[in-house]
């Protein structure tokens, strides 16, 4: 009982990781938290209902279509968060530019989907195994390790690489980094692309496990900010480590008790987590500016 | 033909005009100084030059090149180098990082970096011992040298740098500005510096010239503006210190 509940926990949990690292890429370079962040990850469940269920033409084109259309989701995404924040100069465009961009995506999926409850395929990997009596499917089995391979991959690339170290500068100093050479624009628009192409490729993982419906995207949102915020905005390890805490401990308290006391924990823990570590697990303290 | 050259550039912030049919040129390993009290224009040239904003009219040319409608990162592949007000360096990346992504133009070659790298290190040995640290915990003096070592790091053809010896103790001041002579004299280097210690600019520099509200008041070779009587009057006034603030 308690282990397909930590299971369970583990797969929404790298799910919600790959949100919150999504949530960092962008927050980094632009210092916005992207609310319609969870819409991509609606995008990919919609591709994969679309392409897999509806379509029948498997999984080969709907990770295509899925690369294709977040590609374009994201620079859109860019153009309508960043514009308005840029023009405005008010410190809180970033809060109804994102929450606009969020809306008019859901509103998207829903016209589309009305009479869809779950955007569900058929999962990309059949059948599981089973693990101290409990059944674990490959589906879940893959993601997760797709989740864990790309939060090491963008901690190297972040560390390690030359665009790594521009992507810190420009994140810290956007106007030094500029007279550095650092393409600066570009790497917001790139932000924007690859957070899109992760979280929807979040999406189009989790379909066939988890019920997502088509307005759903802003649970994932608030669920991956949870994640970020506990692990520490800007980190992968922080973005993993929260994502797992948060995913493991709903679906613990939802499965013993019921699904509104996993909320109150969840949100009980991150109000906790902030007393005691006010830049998350992982993060550093912000600077005053 | 000189290395960069400013024609009948003026610019401004929302409807307030900063400069006035600005000229001014730097020739291949020249070093010029612009002068000028707080509000004359220096900073706002500067931000025209780095393409932090756009000018209303005039044109910028580098080494022929039109860069005025150029955006600003490229600028630096072309051949600027930015020593930036404050210094700016990047404080939770170590001394090492700093200086690379000086070099962020070089990224494709690894032996051009190693190269551009070795030189700077072994002009500021000070930068060498402290390479782990990071930047954030440099003195004032330490991290105006990195903020130079990170511009050289692009292998610039015009450096400039603007108020370097803002914040620092006299002593440090002198110690930059003989570096910044070195590079001058043993490197053919061309600098563009923007002080206000009008005293010191006018000796390290050959030629300089004196902003006053956004229009170019006294221009000529270091000792013609030294001897100005305005700028006698103004900055040299028997010495007192630069005004300030």
């Amino acid at each position: 009982m308690t282990l397909q509940a930590w299971i369970d926990g583990v797969f929404t949990g790298s799910i919600y990781a790959l949100v919150a690292l999504s949530l960092a890429i962008v927050y980094q370079p632009t210092r916005v938290m992207n609310f319609a962040q969870g819409e991509a990850l609606i995008l990919g469940a919609v591709v994969g209902y679309q392409v897999i269920s509806l379509g029948k033409l498997g999984w080969v084109v709907a990770i295509l279509a899925t690369l294709a259309l977040a590609t374009l989701m994201g620079v859109l995404s860019e153009r309508m968060i960043m514009l308005p924040v840029r023009l405005s100069g008010s410190r809180f465009a970033w809060i109804v530019a994102t929450l606009a961009a969020a809306l008019i995506f859901q509103s998207i999926f829903t016209l589309g989907y009305r009479d869809v409850d779950a955007l569900r395929p058929a999962p990309m990997a059949e059948g599981g195994f089973t693990l101290a009596g409990e059944q674990v499917s490959w589906q879940i089995v893959l993601t997760v390790a797709i989740a864990l391979a790309v939060m090491a991959g963008y901690d190297l690339l972040l560390r390690r690489s030359t665009y790594g170290r521009a992507i810190r500068a420009a994140s810290h100093n956007p106007g030094t980094a500029v007279l550095m050479g650092i393409p600066v624009q570009r790497i917001i628009v790139l932000s924007f692309v690859v957070a899109t192409v992760l979280s929807a490729l979040a999406g189009l993982l989790a379909a066939p496990v988890l019920f997502i419906g088509p307005a759903a995207g802003l649970i994932f949102t608030i669920k991956g900010f949870t994640a970020a915020v506990i692990g520490g905005v800007g980190s992968p390890r922080g973005a993993l480590a929260g994502g797992l805490i948060v995913g493991v401990l709903d679906s613990v308290v939802r499965t013993e008790i019921n699904a509104t006391a996993g909320n109150l924990v969840v949100f009980g823990l991150l109000a906790l987590i902030l007393l005691v570590y006010p830049s998350g697990l992982f993060g550093k303290p912000m600077e005053a500016h | 033909m000189s290395l960069l050259e400013i024609t009948a550039l003026s610019a401004g912030y929302g409807g307030v005009q900063a400069l006035f049919g600005v000229e001014l040129t730097v020739g291949e390993g020249e070093f010029v100084a612009l002068l000028g009290p707080n509000g004359a224009g220096k900073s706002t040239t500067l931000r025209v030059l780095s393409g932090l904003i756009k000018p209303s009219a005039g044109r910028v040319l580098l080494g022929g090149e039109d860069i005025t409608t150029k955006p600003g990162w490229r600028r630096t592949g072309l051949g600027l180098g930015h020593v930036p007000e404050g210094r700016q360096v990047f404080p939770d990346h170590t001394v090492l990082e700093n200086l690379q992504l000086g070099a962020f133009v070089h990224r494709r070659s690894r032996t051009r970096r190693q190269e551009l790298l070795d030189e700077v290190l072994a002009l500021f040995p000070r930068l060498d011992e402290r390479r782990e640290q990071l930047a954030g915990t440099l003195s004032g003096g330490e991290a105006q040298m990195l903020a130079v070592g990170r511009a050289l790091m692009s292998a610039p053809r015009l450096l400039v740098l603007d108020e370097p010896s803002l914040g620092l103790a006299p002593l440090k001041v002198a110690e930059l500005f003989g570096y910044i002579k070195r590079l001058h004299t043993e490197r053919g280097l061309s600098v563009l510096l923007v002080e206000q210690q009008a005293a010191t600019a006018l000796n390290l520099a050959d030629r300089a010239y004196v902003l006053e509200r956004g229009r170019v008041a006294i221009s000529g070779t270091s000792d013609a503006v030294r001897k100005d009587p305005r700028v006698q009057a103004v900055y040299l006034g028997g010495e007192i210190s630069p005004a300030t603030g």
